[in-house]
């Protein structure tokens, strides 16, 4: 069955109105609708059927991969749908002005095309302007504004197409009753839907941020405190930094954290907080007025379109960073979401500012199980240094300088002391966390407040870039005092040259293929590709137009139902017997395909049903049919006066026509 | 290990075949493109704030409940009453009457109905030790899981496929005839258990069935190809007992006339009857009658038997049994199944029919050895003129057969029936117009050369 005229132009109608193509909406709509007035068509063949859904296909295809490669990048699949109307214009307009109301089967299957063995009927294929509709509905879709007459216009069209294809067995009471209750039912749940999901969303919200934070995770960190044996390290390229302007940092810090559990920090405040991009909406002000001194290139991929920044500290501004939204924490995170998949973002920084919070008595809480070994150290500081904040500080950095080393290998500790006191007491040797962990404990019990930071250490540098590897991951401590946040890094300064001892013999070789990965996702995600982008479309034109001229005009047109027979003006044809008969059918009596019209009024008398004057009818029927000298104009009076007679007896219901009979 | 896992993919196997046969059947093909258009708006309208899809999945998803719900609602059960043709033949469509009556006071129409052939999901003992042919030159993964398998079995019990057709409309208490449509795709004895009649939902989505139980069989003849006149060497040969007990030597009873024994006369021909009246040997006498008699024989042996292979030796043996002309020469049929089987059709005696619907039922003999049918051919060679063989395999003991017979100066044709693309065999000696060989496929021209 086909679709009811103007449907398939209504559909595309709302879909241009959804998305503001309207141009090209109404052309198709034009064209599709021209198909029921224009009387020619073509034969196409299955291979032609079959070409131009390739066609469709790898336009398809092709969207596909220019989406991705495209500036749409966060909303690609959506634009991708709503591109759907006209991708598959091409396989709607040759059903349209084909010889064919369906189209094969086989045309839609690469196998089923293979498998020449089975034939299929030439009635048989799939009438593609149902599936058509329902493309536009999906297109229509894949907005986003929430209009008011966005539900009743897509109800509408939905009742139309299913008002089109319902089934006659129903009177239209039922139809309109269980439709309404489809409707109403529908409404319900969109309100329903809208419902569930800002109950959720705060609920999901959090569990998803642990799924999607990649790397330092924003509001904990487990520490590898404790783990026995030699700590594993990649050396896979992370970030690339360059300075722009002024100095380089020394460290890049991800996340901060204030309250000690076990071996794991964790952040006690826990909200994000939107930062308002500017008008460019690259440029983001984390600090309402930013000092920029000095602006440093950070290059990193981002992983699931969301990730955290990896920034100096005093950082107030991010340049030249083409994301959906930044969050900021008060302890000094910072996160970006609809990122794409490498960023690379300019960080302004000036000492002496910072867009954390300050200090917090969360700052200053050293855990009980720590207390004891702590209070012992930091007694023993105070008694050299005195009350003196910096004194005290450098006291500690020379405490850690002096008396531990570094090491990646752990031994199992033997005793019941939490993994902290037995690092400071007996095993004096151990990774950055122990470091920043135990420095964090003493500057509290000092009464100096202090933070866990984690991040990545520059190290290494190839021409004027630094190369941040995975195994410079990295922790030390932010300790407030003069009024603002330093980094203090107690780690003994051979961690660096311990690292790279483990680096591997092949990562030359990694380091190449890593940087020309890196060349093409900065051409792919960040690069100049206008001219790609505004070409690539119009490329396809030329390629559809060849299409288009070699199928539809390289072959004769034909006239609709061209057949010579089904042309032929057989004399009779309009003898009003057929409409009697097919009254006669409605009703339940159908002539069967071996039987004559005189052996189906014998078989109507057997039934009970007795026509007095459809003998006669008959007998008129057949001269006007099959005499060659045709009927007198009384004649053909008589056979109109007795069908319409007939027509009307079969018209009534069933009892009421028997009592008259 | 392996069998378990077989076990397992059979057990997952069946159940997706059954969801996919309840799918298919359940939905018309507006409800299946409705069901997939709401899975996908679903999916692009899942999260409200980033697209409005989950507006027309509503719409859409309200009307496929409704449409489910009323599958609920009640159905009427009509009369029904199928009328089969004797036969049908393997691979040749046929169609047959169905009068459907409907006992309700309202008109029924929009109504689907449908055949009912039996579930051709095949059991696991089916499953698990039917090999698929050639299924040892697949991979490791096809050959464990045995999806390939699975399939060809699913083809092989498919016996036949009736399309579903539409209904006319139904006067209260009025009938109708419906003309369906049968495609047997083998030979067998095909059952019916029932008709079902679908009756669609108002928006025509879902469809809710009625069964009418009808249990009913048709027998259908095997594949038959053209086979062009055969001039069967051979002489007439003396035929015991004439026309009449042609197709019963040496079992029948009935005679032409009693004589005295004479020396040389078979013990079996001994009237034990009249012998206890007169006290004297006295011995059947038959009428003396000479005509061709040609033998059919048909190789049922296989250890490992190639279905496609034996269908084809089947249609071969079909094939003749049409072909040959029966008004001026007797066909014996010789084959093994559960016994050994002769059975002759010819001058009056017997019917083509008869030999195809015998021929539409022999299946594969794996429990009994060659020598049965050497037997049973060997008994009968004096009597025969001619011999037909259709084997579906060529091996030392066939060859020896074939010697024998033709050490008997019974002129002989051998037909073997190959797998596709196997390699030519060796004729032993015999020329090309005496031994053939037919791959599966191919015995449509490979015959129409003889």
């Amino acid at each position: 069955m086909n679709t009811p005229p103007l449907l398939i132009a209504a559909a595309l109608l709302f879909w241009g109105w959804r998305t503001g193509w309207w141009a090209i909406a109404i052309t198709l709509a034009v064209i599709f609708e021209l198909s029921r007035l224009v009387k020619f068509r073509w034969e196409f063949t299955d291979k032609e059927y079959s070409r131009v859904f390739d066609v469709c296909t790898l336009l398809f295809g092709g969207a596909m991969v220019y989406l991705r490669f495209s500036e749409e990048i966060t909303k690609s699949g959506f634009v991708l749908f709503q591109w759907m109307p006209v991708i598959f214009a091409l396989s709607l307009l040759t059903q349209a002005y084909g010889s064919r109301d369906k189209i094969p089967y086989r045309v839609f299957s690469w196998f089923a095309r293979l498998r020449k063995d089975r034939e299929e009927p030439r009635e048989g294929g799939l009438n593609i302007s149902w599936p058509y509709f329902g493309v536009c509905l999906l297109a229509a879709g894949a907005t986003t504004d929430r209009e008011m007459f966005f539900y009743p216009i897509a109800l509408a069209l939905c009742g139309w197409a299913a008002w089109a294809a319902r089934v006659k067995r129903y009177s239209t009471a039922i139809w309109a009753g269980c439709f309404l209750l489809a409707a109403a039912g529908g409404f319900t749940a969109t309100i329903g839907w809208r419902g569930l999901q800002a109950a959720l969303t705060p609920l999901l919200g959090q569990a998803f941020a642990r799924w999607t934070a990649r790397d330092f995770e924003a509001l904990n960190a487990r520490t590898s405190m404790g783990e026995i044996g030699s700590k594993k390290t990649s050396g896979r390229i992370l970030l690339r930094v360059k300075a722009e302007s002024g100095q380089v940092p020394s460290l890049l810090r991800q996340a901060s954290f204030d309250v000690l559990k076990g071996i794991s920090w964790a952040a006690t405040h826990r909200d994000f907080n939107l930062v308002v991009p500017e008008n460019d909406v690259t440029t983001w002000n984390i600090l309402p007025e930013p000092k920029t001194n000095n602006s440093v290139r950070v290059s990193g991929y981002v992983r699931g379109k969301r990730g955290l920044l990896s920034l100096p500290q005093g950082s107030g501004r991010i340049r030249e960073l083409p994301v959906g939204q930044v969050e900021t924490t008060r302890l000094g995170v910072a996160r970006v979401s609809e990122a794409p998949g490498l960023v690379s973002y300019l960080a302004d920084f000036a000492p002496g500012q910072t867009f954390e919070a300050p200090q917090s008595s969360f700052d200053l809480e050293v855990p009980e199980s720590e207390k004891r070994v702590i209070a012992e150290i930091a007694a023993q500081i105070k008694s050299q240094t005195g009350a003196n904040v910096l004194s005290q500080v450098r006291a500690v950095e020379r405490y850690f300088a002096q008396n531990f080393s570094y090491s990646l290998y752990e031994k199992r500790n033997p005793t019941r002391e939490s993994v902290i006191a037995h690092f400071l007491k007996n095993t004096r040797t151990g990774h950055c966390e122990y470091f920043a962990s135990a420095t964090t404990l003493i500057l509290r019990q000092l009464g100096i407040p202090a933070r866990y930071a984690v991040g990545y250490s520059l190290q290494e540098t190839k021409g004027e870039t630094w190369i941040v590897r995975e195994r410079h991951a990295h922790a030390w401590v932010l300790a407030w005092f003069d009024g603002q946040w330093h980094e203090i890094d107690t780690t003994p300064g051979s961690w660096a040259a311990a690292e790279k001892e483990k680096a591997s013999a092949f990562e030359p070789v990694s380091d190449f293929f890593s940087n020309l990965w890196f060349k093409f996702s900065m051409w792919r995600w960040l690069g100049q590709k206008g001219v790609i982008s505004r070409v690539a479309p119009y490329l396809i034109l030329p390629l559809v137009a060849i299409l288009v001229w070699r199928i539809f005009f390289g072959k004769n047109r034909v006239r609709a139902g061209d057949a010579a027979m089904e042309n032929f003006n057989w004399p009779g044809l309009d003898s009003e017997y057929y409409e009697l008969e097919a009254r006669l059918a409605a009703s339940g009596h159908e002539r069967q395909q071996h039987e004559t019209p005189t052996q189906f009024l014998q078989r109507l008398r057997r039934d009970g049903i007795d026509h007095p004057s459809l003998p006669a009818l008959i007998d008129l029927h057949y001269r006007y049919r099959f005499d060659p000298r045709g009927i007198e104009q009384t004649d053909r009076k008589q056979l109109r006066a007795l069908a319409a007679v007939e027509i009307a007896v079969a018209k009534q219901p069933p009892l009421e026509r028997s009592r008259k009979v | 290990m392996q069998q378990r896992l077989r076990g397992w993919a059979w057990k997952q196997y069946r159940r997706s075949s059954g969801l996919k046969y309840w799918f298919m059947r359940r939905f018309t093909k507006a409800g299946l493109l409705a069901l997939i258009l709401t899975v996908m708006l679903v999916g692009l309208g899942a999260d409200t704030t980033l697209a409005v899809a989950y507006q027309i999945a509503t719409i859409i998803g309200g009307a496929l409940v409704i449409s489910f719900a009323w599958t609920f609602a009640k159905r009427p059960l009509f009369k029904a009453e199928r009328v089969l043709p004797r036969f049908g033949t393997a691979g040749s469509p046929l169609q047959y009457r169905v009068r459907i009556t409907n006992p309700t006071r309202t008109a029924q129409s929009s109504l689907t109905i449908m055949e009912d052939l039996g579930d051709p999901r095949p059991t696991r003992d089916q499953f698990l030790n039917n090999p698929e042919p050639g299924e040892q030159k697949r991979n490791l993964f096809d050959r464990t899981f045995c999806f390939y398998r699975w399939m060809w079995l699913m083809e092989q019990n498919k016996l036949a496929k009736v399309a579903e057709q539409a209904l006319p409309t139904l006067a209260p208490g009025g009938a109708n005839d419906v003309t369906l449509e049968l495609v047997p795709h083998k030979r067998g004895l095909l059952r019916f258990e029932g008709l079902t009649v679908a009756f669609p939902d108002p928006f025509g989505f879902f469809r809710s069935f009625r069964k009418i139980p009808l249990k009913q069989s048709l027998l259908i003849l095997p594949k038959r190809y053209y086979i062009p006149h055969l001039a069967m060497p051979g002489s007439m040969q003396y035929q015991e007992g004439g026309v009449a007990l042609a197709s019963s030597v040496g079992q029948s009873e009935e005679f032409v006339a009693l004589r005295d024994y004479r020396r040389g006369d078979p013990l079996r021909h001994i009237h034990w009857k009249s012998v206890s009246k007169t006290g004297r040997l006295i011995v059947k006498e038959f009428q003396d009658e000479f005509f061709v008699r040609h033998a059919l024989i048909l190789d049922t042996f296989a250890v490992n038997p190639r279905l496609d292979v034996f269908e084809e030796a089947v249609s071969i043996a079909a094939s003749f049994a049409c072909t040959v002309r029966t008004q001026e020469s007797l066909l014996d049929l010789m084959f093994v199944g559960p016994q050994a089987f002769c059975f002759t059709i010819g001058r009056g005696v017997g019917h083509t029919e008869q030999m195809l619907e015998i021929l539409a039922s022999v299946q594969p003999c794996t429990n009994k050895p060659f020598g049965d049918l050497e037997n049973l051919v060997i008994n009968r060679l004096d009597e025969v003129s001619g011999a037909i063989c259709v084997f579906i395999a060529w091996d030392e003991q066939r060859r020896e057969f074939v010697k024998q017979i033709r050490g008997l100066g019974i002129p002989i044709l051998v037909l073997v029936v190959t797998e596709p693309n196997s390699k030519d065999l060796d004729a032993g000696g015999l020329t090309p117009d005496v031994f053939r060989q037919i791959e599966v496929g191919k015995a449509a021209e490979s015959l129409a050369t003889l």
